[in-house]
């Protein structure tokens, strides 16, 4: 493989700007092993998968993931890292995409208003718009030269160590676009991954994926699938059970799809 | 902590008992590990996992005599994968430089009966799978042999006067040539120079041994990343012919840095790994 250095730094340049160690959270990693084997029979006996685009499982996990953060608006607060915790009306998701130039990067814009068809035609239409994974949309500013990265990390200490004087030195942390991150990691066959979440964000959801499980039945040994699913999130915003009741919610509305996710979420101004 | 006498007339805020001085000493021999592991020199490390299917590198290792380690089949396997995509043996400051390796070097952790200690070789690009196991068990032998550190081996008394401040002023001054190294000519290359000796530009850890069943990393700049075996898992699975039977996996971990690689280029230096672990024919070749 050929490969350059300077140039992986050069489009790398925005997100290890954004990756400074003051924009780390408490990442703390929960995850549990989904059955979807409900989820999938559903779609088959529904005739979703069927559709045009089909439905799947990955459109059932995004709209029951928008349904869930609706739920529990914390998820999709924007989080200053120190005493600033700002919620976040829109529910716009930044999903992770493959795609034939590899992985990408797009929004789907009031995912919760959707129901799993619309979710597949949202899905194609952020595919359509995908950037690069490397993209920062509005990324942090940082001083060229020897002097400018001098200044840059005396900043970053004098943040690190009285972080209320942040405003004050101009200490721009950047962020992405979207306002929770879904990653589907089991696309590219990870297995597990636990990711560093970044202020402003206060929670991420990574799929990975799907296992068969050989489990006891009724008539004796039977497969179940399971797709494991983690939420890394910040420590200093909410605890493990936090974490804990949005994968339980999740499965929840994995495991009856027709109770939960046909109905699409009307906007903000026409709810009672 | 000892009960014993403690010279307070040399206290400077805390003291040293007689049993905290081999402790300090202990810390000072790894002052590097120590003032790298404050969040600055740190990586964003991601950590993830996949699982490789055993049968058939069971089956290739029993074919071959001598039956190669599996260490060597990782380093070996990793090396190939290293081919296919240098970015994971590059070493990186942080901020500016990405200096790629030309002869990237595989550090190979080597368990000692009682501790792990690293194995550095700078060819292992080149160097075929016997070649991988001969100098991995060589080194497993001569640490072996070697006295380990002991941990009480001071003199009897009280610390010597100034030996705490001494202590402070080495890990300041290498907390700060950590900081602010880049700012002198050579300093970092210097600081890279020293990594790779230690542990080469890619590290393998297989825990395997120490039977490990979980596992989270941390990653030390400059590394970009680094691989763990963990120990291998039995669980039941459907074969392709409906019938259901046991399947060993060994589970791998690859530690990378979030900032510089992207999650699919990741995974798929990890399945490059697997893979070859998968096909091992694919193993062999390379200087004997």
């Amino acid at each position: 493989m050929s490969f350059d250095p300077a140039e992986h730094l050069r489009r790398q340049r925005d997100q290890i700007a954004r990756h400074r160690f003051v924009n780390w959270t408490l990442s703390v990693h929960t995850r549990v092993d989904i059955d979807v084997t409900e989820a999938d029979r559903y779609l088959e006996e529904s005739g979703l998968a069927r559709l045009e685009p089909p439905v799947t499982r990955e459109h059932l996990w995004l709209c029951a993931a928008a349904r869930v953060i609706r739920a529990r608006p914390l998820f999709n607060a924007a989080y200053d890292g120190f005493r600033k915790l700002e919620p976040r009306e829109d529910i716009h998701l930044r999903v992770s995409l493959a795609g034939p130039r590899g992985l990408g990067q797009g929004i789907i814009p009031h995912a919760d208003r959707l129901d799993p068809a619309g979710m597949a035609r949202a899905l194609e239409e952020a595919r359509a718009r995908a950037v690069d994974p490397w993209v920062v949309e509005s990324p942090p500013r940082r001083r060229a030269g020897r002097l400018g990265r001098l200044l840059d990390e005396l900043i970053e200490v004098a943040s690190d160590y009285a972080p209320h004087l942040e405003d004050a030195l101009g200490v721009d942390p950047g962020r992405e676009a979207g306002t929770f991150d879904v990653v589907n990691a089991g696309a590219y066959g990870a297995e597990d991954l636990h990711l560093v979440v970044l202020r402003p964000a206060v929670a991420a959801l990574v799929v990975m994926q799907p296992r068969e499980d050989v489990v006891r039945g009724p008539r004796g040994p039977e497969v179940r699938v399971r797709v494991p699913m983690a939420v890394p999130f910040c420590h200093k915003v909410m605890d493990t059970d936090a974490a804990g009741y949005f994968l339980f919610h999740l499965q929840e509305l994995l495991e009856d799809p027709a109770a939960g996710l046909l109905r699409p979420v009307p906007p903000a101004e026409a709810r009672p | 902590m000892s009960a014993g006498p403690v010279d307070l007339e040399h206290a400077d805020g805390a003291y040293l008992t007689r049993d905290d001085a081999p402790l300090a000493a202990r810390l000072d021999a790894r002052l590097d590990a120590v003032a790298g592991l404050r969040y600055q020199h740190l990586s964003p490390a991601a950590n993830l996992h996949m699982s490789v299917r055993l049968e058939a590198l069971a089956r290739f290792r029993d074919g071959r005599d001598p039956r190669p380690g599996l260490s060597a089949c990782l380093a070996r396997a990793a090396a190939l994968a290293l081919e296919d995509d240098p970015l994971f043996a590059c070493l990186f400051d942080g901020r500016a430089r990405l200096v790629r390796a030309e002869r990237p070097a595989l550090g190979i952790s080597v368990d000692t009966g009682d501790a792990a200690r690293f194995v550095v070789l700078p060819e292992a690009l080149g160097l075929g799978l016997d070649a991988l196991d001969a100098r991995i068990r060589e080194a497993a032998a001569r640490f072996r042999s070697e006295a380990g550190p002991s941990f009480r081996a001071s003199p009897p008394g009280p610390a010597p006067r100034g030996a705490h401040r001494r202590r402070l002023a080495r890990i300041l001054s290498q907390e700060a040539r950590e900081r602010f190294g880049y700012l002198l000519p050579g300093a970092l290359e210097a600081r890279l120079a020293a990594y790779v000796a230690g542990q080469g530009h890619f590290a393998i850890h297989n825990l395997g041994p120490l039977r490990v069943d979980e596992f989270k990393g941390f990653l030390r700049r400059p590394a970009v990343a680094g691989l763990w075996a963990l120990t291998a898992q039995a669980r039941v699975v459907r074969g392709a012919d409906g019938r259901f039977a046991e399947e060993r996996r060994l589970p791998l971990v690859l530690v990378y840095s979030q900032d510089l690689a992207p999650m699919d280029r990741a995974c798929a230096f990890l399945q490059g790994i697997v893979r070859r672990l998968e096909q091992p024919a694919a193993l062999a070749g390379g200087a004997a």
